[in-house]
């Protein structure tokens, strides 16, 4: 974990699901095509020459957290690829780790520069937080201070959890409404991950409803006895909670009536999906104060000690 | 015909996102051009996709149009009887249940689907008329829909959300394997339709009247609907659904000439890669660099026409 491997040589020799990429030399022209693709190369201080339209309401799709970071307009791409306007780009590497590119999008994406594609085995929207920083980090011969930014946020997470033991092992059900049902996160993804670090549990109910590794899981809303854990995150891409506060069996559960619901907000739901190196603080530091005054705790604690 | 199909394909190969003067596509396309870039944008971009435009449309076209003459009912189209629900709900499930598998099995899926579709089609309307042929088509093609439904909603998210990409019909991502696939179909069905035309003609008199002709009408029909499944199996399979190509293209041609049955068919193939390549190339710079895909602009261009052509025949009418 610590410093792994401080020599970055070029070229750099990278294995993916779709083969072997040689990266020749440190490159100076950095394009992604990641859904949060343009975070983690602004916080190693890179200006990327093409970035991903995920969603959001600024134009470029960049967050608050990113945007005072950005000081190029680069090319935005939305929708379908469009590899004619990567290729007028002219990047010297294309990093595709959390896109969902398909072989064939890779193949074409190779014609015009090396691409960096997720590791055999990883899904395609699946590559943990750090591990996305770290191979960027690599990728730009920038593995040092990618290193270094991940185990400041791994510090603060730990420092988080220290400040607050009795966190540990309470349960945290992370959900939404999703048309006509509600849907939570399972331990396997990103956020119950990241709640993990700071004691945290995903109630069994939630990780009992899927047969594999799956991400998410809906429920019906006749039932949502699964998602009645010590705390409920709501997460939702806009200000509005009228959906979640029309679900009717919502106001039956014990954590609501004992009013311990936390409404994210678009900013830090988004900050928090993002998981870069420069949302996951941003995302921290708005969570902690709402997670102690759903449980009852005197707010402030964690600010107090730095 | 051939020269706007010709000048299409060079705008098509001229313009797009890469800023490349068409001097310089020119010099790329004769081989004079040093430009790495260039020729990657040109050769490996520009003209697979337009070529796969191309030959998809002349293939859905050349399906509508023997399926028409098939059931003898201007409705036909590979999407309004099932083939093409059939061919989306084998290739979805190959998707989602075998996301490992890719290559050709695309295609060999979507062919089988088809078929089987077609098949049960044919047994259930019996030997009735090809009215009970197009219903028995329908209600098939609404039961495949809703299969395919519930396979995305079974299927995990990132697995869905791969065969979405697919249903909304694109060629973004044609490659030259693809052309010489659909270009080798293309070619194989026009000799074979061009060889059958002869004895199309007294087929459209009717069943009893053709076979009084001389006609084997089994065999004729049987490779009428075998070869249209193909036709659109394949299409289907590389591009995706592409809606209206298959309806619209037989009226298109049938409005502005009139001609003899093997004249007809090459000429539709054309008008149906016209309008595939044209939705293409509107879908690539309305709102670019922010690309439509062209199945999209297939059904968002081919409506409206095929309304206005339908108003343009009653008037007359």
């Amino acid at each position: 974990m610590f410093m792994a491997g401080v020599t970055f040589a070029f070229p750099l020799t990278i294995e993916h699901k779709y083969g072997t990429t040689v990266i020749e030399k440190k490159p100076e022209r950095v394009a992604t095509v990641d859904y949060n693709g343009v975070d983690n190369l602004l916080a190693l201080g890179i200006q990327p020459v093409a970035i991903r339209y995920w969603y959001g309401e600024d134009e470029l799709g960049v967050w608050s957290w990113a945007k005072p970071k950005l000081m190029s307009t680069p090319a935005l791409l939305k929708g379908d690829l469009n590899y004619e306007q990567i290729a007028a780009t002219h990047p010297d590497v294309i990093i595709a780790i959390w896109s969902g590119i398909t072989k064939d999008d890779y193949d074409k994406l190779s014609k015009i520069a090396p691409v960096v594609a997720v590791p055999e085995g990883t899904g395609d929207y699946s590559m943990p937080w750090d591990e996305q920083a770290l191979t960027v980090g690599k990728v730009v011969g920038k593995e040092h201070e990618a290193q270094n930014l991940i185990d400041g946020i791994r510090q603060k997470l730990s420092d988080i959890a220290a400040a607050h033991p009795q966190w540990a092992n309470k349960t945290v059900a992370i959900a939404n409404r999703w048309q006509d049902s509600v849907g939570a996160y399972t331990s396997f993804d990103i956020r119950p991950l990241l709640m993990a670090e700071l004691g945290f549990r995903t109630p069994k109910a939630i990780d009992a409803a899927i047969d594999a590794n799956e991400f998410w899981v809906t429920f019906s809303m006749e039932d949502l006895s699964p998602i009645d854990a010590d705390i409920l995150m709501w997460v939702t891409s806009t200000d509005d909670y009228t959906t979640i506060l029309e679900i009717p069996a919502r106001p039956f559960l014990t954590v609501v009536k004992q009013e311990r619901e936390i409404f994210l907000g678009a900013e830090v739901t988004g900050a928090f999906s993002f998981a870069s190196l420069l949302s996951l603080d941003y995302a921290f530091e708005k969570m902690i104060p709402m997670i102690e005054s759903a449980l009852g705790e005197s707010s402030g604690t964690v600010e107090n000690k730095e | 015909m051939l020269i706007t199909l010709l000048c299409c394909i060079a705008l098509n190969t001229g313009v797009g996102s890469y800023d490349i003067d068409v001097v310089d596509v020119w010099q790329v396309l004769v081989g004079a051009s040093s430009n790495t870039q260039h020729q990657t944008v040109v050769w490996e971009f520009r003209l697979p996709r337009s070529l796969v435009a191309v030959f998809s449309g002349a293939l859905f076209a050349l399906s509508g149009t023997m399926l028409q003459s098939f059931t003898r009912n201007a409705l036909a189209d590979p999407s309004l009887i099932g083939i093409s629900q059939g061919a989306s709900l084998a290739v979805v499930t190959l998707v989602v249940v075998f996301p490992e598998l890719g290559g050709y099995w695309r295609e060999f899926s979507a062919f089988f689907g088809s078929l089987v579709v077609a098949v049960l089609i044919r047994i259930f309307a019996g030997q009735g008329g090809s009215l009970k042929f197009i219903l028995m088509g329908i209600g098939v093609a609404a039961f495949i829909s809703a299969l395919t439904q519930a396979m995305l909603t079974y299927g995990d998210i990132e697995s869905a959300m791969s065969a979405l990409t697919w249903l909304a019909g694109s060629v973004n991502s044609a490659t030259w394997s693809d052309v010489s696939m659909l270009g080798g179909a293309t070619i194989c069905l026009l000799v074979i339709y061009v060889a059958l035309s002869r004895v199309l003609s007294p087929l459209a008199l009717g069943n009893e009247a053709a076979t009084g002709l001389g006609v084997n009408h089994f065999w004729v029909s049987n490779t009428q609907l075998i070869t249209a499944v193909l036709a659109a199996a394949l299409a289907t399979a590389v591009v995706g659904p592409l809606g209206f190509v298959g309806l619209l293209s037989p009226h298109l041609t049938r409005a502005f000439i009139k001609t003899g049955p093997a004249f007809f068919l090459v000429l539709t193939a054309f008008v149906g890669g016209l309008l595939v390549l044209v939705a293409d190339l509107i879908g690539r710079t309305l709102f670019a660099p922010i690309q439509l895909p062209a199945g999209l602009m297939t059904s968002i261009l081919g409506a409206p026409i095929f309304i206005a052509l339908m108003m343009k025949g009653s008037a007359n009418g």
